[in-house]
């Protein structure tokens, strides 16, 4: 029955008299439902949020097995397991708890990932991007990810959602592309990448030294408490394949805790990533997943990374960065496919988007041997040690060797806060050097009131300028000579020398 | 769906979270209106649907359930809330706001008066009433399904509702000059 404007009552109450309850019935029925109509449902949002609850509850529900053997289980059992888990210190339920270890996770993740390249010519995934760092916000950036089986063809490139090719990095069997950048995704859309001889570049690749160095990259904003101590400036790479490369190494597990060491990274301290398999989840899409949490060694326990996996794939469906605690950014796995040659034109791993210019890359240069770069202060202007405070007027003098590549930069991005983890950009301009060794002079201005009170220490490094190590800046610790630089802001003035 | 169809993946919804899944997909939508229509609050509907919900599953899960239609049963749980919400203020609807009338439009005026008085006159009515009332008129329940959730026949249903009618059309009249006036043309 189609919905009246108005109701007859006088016909409706002949009907109802007449014993005809169905028909008034339905008219008032379709009278309401047309005050109140059916396309006042729920959200979207509140019913995938509930739904994603009660999936996460379900397991913590439990079934009739469960009662059914708990009507067996001695008091003292549960007192002993309460005792238990009271005494590690878990507040999670332990039926939450995946069954697997990290190592087994990662490892199995690493294993599917063999699998599948290996059950076809070339894999692609695409992942979705949400960024959400220091107020800026980049919802939908494309993440796509072609790779050949044997390793030769990949392209990985980056477009945010109005259409901008944020990063590209591709490489055939003879020759790489790749886009020169310093924040990917706050950064400006791609104009040139270079071209480069594919050899010296697969070297420096399988580096530990140097896949070392992208790792710590690509992991983004989890690893800036150690670029701060090791003077690296401040990153937003956000590749993937650079995390995918640590799956099913050599992981060390103690308990729940495993451990992966890197190794020293370009002459400092061992690099040692600890995973761990904290709980399970499901996700809005339905799929049960481990989740792993990745924290570097010695950093503070709130920048860590979350990844989540297929409990039955084994499949990396999703990483959540986190930095102080909060999200910076997450990404995750939108398609994955398994193609073969002829789906790809012919040409697919030698073109190169519209509109982006190929510079080309000077050949020879002796990548790799970064052990050998050296950056340090000779003398600074206010000296060591000062009290400042008002606007600095500073000048240094910094030495190098440079042996890892034919030009590079020198570069002093921040003033790092002893004891802090935060860092006060600076604007100073990068110091274009060729190999070998010489000093240069930097000056630059900075307002100290801005500045909090403690020390204030400044670390120059090598910052790349031909795009092969992007986003990297090395040799800033472990230098052996030069002077250590800090300034103090609000202390205490030392007694004067009697 | 049938009915046997149903039942089997609510017994498969015991111990599989992807089924459960389904089952919540099927009616969330159905359970969230009854809860608005009810309050008239979507807040609340939605905090009503999200403990409806969750009790069916610690429910379903530890229990099982065997009933004969599962939608009856998820409205008589988001009923308890419901009331559990309303104890205090001793009824069972809440009058919307008012609707929006474009003024030049007098049918559309008298609609909505009209409406107002319809839901007036609901509430007037006892709880028993609107409740049988509402489930056939405000949520599209059979005979069959409102006996269920009533947990009488569907022939005991059926007086219910004849009773229920005839004290809606005694407080329709009690409100007088409406539904006199524009219906009798007095």
């Amino acid at each position: 029955m189609e919905p009246e404007n108005r109701i007859d009552f006088q016909a409706w109450n002949q009907k109802l008299d007449s014993g005809d309850r169905s028909e008034p019935l339905l008219e008032l029925a379709a009278r309401i439902r047309e005050v109140v109509p059916e396309d006042e449902g729920p959200t979207n949002d509140f019913q995938e949020h509930l739904r994603m609850r009660l999936l996460n509850q379900f397991s913590h529900v439990p079934g009739r097995r469960v009662v059914s053997r708990r009507r067996f289980i001695v008091w003292g059992v549960a007192v002993f397991v309460v005792l238990v888990v009271a005494f590690v210190g878990l507040w999670r339920s332990p039926l939450s708890l995946p069954d697997v270890s990290a190592a087994e996770i990662l490892e199995l993740a690493g294993q599917h990932l063999s699998e599948r390249l290996a059950a076809g010519d070339l894999v692609y995934d695409r992942w979705i991007l949400d960024w959400h760092k220091g107020g800026f916000q980049e919802k939908g950036v494309v993440a796509e990810l072609w790779r050949s089986a044997d390793g030769s063809h990949m392209r990985y490139q980056m477009v945010d959602d109005r259409g901008n090719l944020l990063y590209f990095d591709q490489r055939d069997d003879g020759i790489v592309w790749r886009s020169s950048y310093i924040r990917v995704v706050e950064g400006k859309e791609v104009g040139f990448v270079y071209q480069a001889p594919y050899l010296p570049t697969t070297e420096s690749l399988q580096d530990q030294q140097l896949l070392a160095q992208l790792l710590m990259r690509d992991l983004g904003n989890f690893w800036v408490y150690i670029d701060q101590l090791a003077g690296f400036e401040r990153s937003d790479c956000a590749q993937l394949f650079c995390v995918l490369s640590t799956l099913g190494r050599g992981w060390n597990c103690s308990g729940e805790r495993c451990t992966l060491n890197l190794g020293p990274v370009l002459g400092g301290d061992d690099f040692v990533v600890e995973a761990q398999a904290e709980k399970m989840e499901w996700l809005p899409n339905g799929r049960k997943v481990y989740q792993v949490r990745l924290h570097l060694t010695g950093a503070p326990e709130n920048y860590y990374q979350i990844l989540k996996f297929d409990t039955e794939t084994y499949d990396l469906l999703e990483i959540e960065d986190y930095s102080r605690g909060k999200l910076q950014y997450s990404i995750r796995l939108d398609d994955r496919e398994i193609l073969a040659w002829s789906n790809l034109p012919a040409d697919f791993f030698k073109s190169i988007p519209d509109g982006v210019e190929v510079r080309q890359w000077p050949e020879g240069s002796p990548l790799g041997n970064y052990e050998e770069d050296r950056v340090w202060i000779i003398s600074a202007s206010p000296p060591p040690d000062s009290n400042i405070s008002g606007v600095v007027n500073a000048e240094l003098e910094i030495g190098y060797r440079l042996t890892s590549v034919e030009q590079a930069a020198i570069y002093v991005g921040s003033l790092f806060w002893a004891g802090h983890d935060t860092g006060e950009p600076l604007e100073v301009e990068k110091i274009p050097v060729t190999a070998g060794e010489g000093s240069i002079r930097v000056s630059f201005s900075f307002d100290s009131d801005r500045l909090g009170e403690g020390e204030w220490v400044i670390v120059p490094c090598f910052a790349d300028v031909i795009g092969i190590a992007p986003n990297t800046c090395w040799a800033g610790a472990g230098t052996p000579n030069g002077i250590y630089l800090k300034w103090c802001v609000g202390c205490t003035p030392a007694s004067p020398t009697p | 769906m049938s009915s046997s169809d149903e039942a089997s993946l609510i017994e498969q919804a015991r111990d599989d979270p992807l089924a459960f899944a389904e089952l919540y997909n099927r009616f969330v939508k159905q359970v969230f209106l009854f809860t608005l229509r009810r309050t008239g609050d979507r807040a609340l509907a939605e905090d009503i649907t999200s403990a409806t919900f969750e009790k069916a599953l610690r429910h379903l899960r530890q229990n099982g359930w065997s009933g004969k239609i599962y939608l009856a049963w998820l409205y008589r749980i988001a009923h308890q809330q419901i009331i559990q919400n309303h104890r205090r203020e001793n009824r069972y609807f809440s009058l919307p706001p008012d609707q929006p009338a474009e003024a030049d439009i007098e049918a559309q005026v008298q609609s909505s008066m009209q409406w107002q008085a319809i839901l007036r006159a609901f509430q007037k009515l006892s709880m028993s009433d609107q409740e049988v009332l509402a489930l056939r008129l405000f949520d599209s329940l059979s005979n069959t399904e409102t006996a269920e959730y009533l947990n009488c026949s569907p022939q005991n249903v059926s007086v219910r509702l004849y009773r229920a009618l005839k004290h809606l059309r005694q407080k329709l009249e009690a409100l007088g000059e409406y539904y006199g006036g524009v219906n009798h043309g007095t």
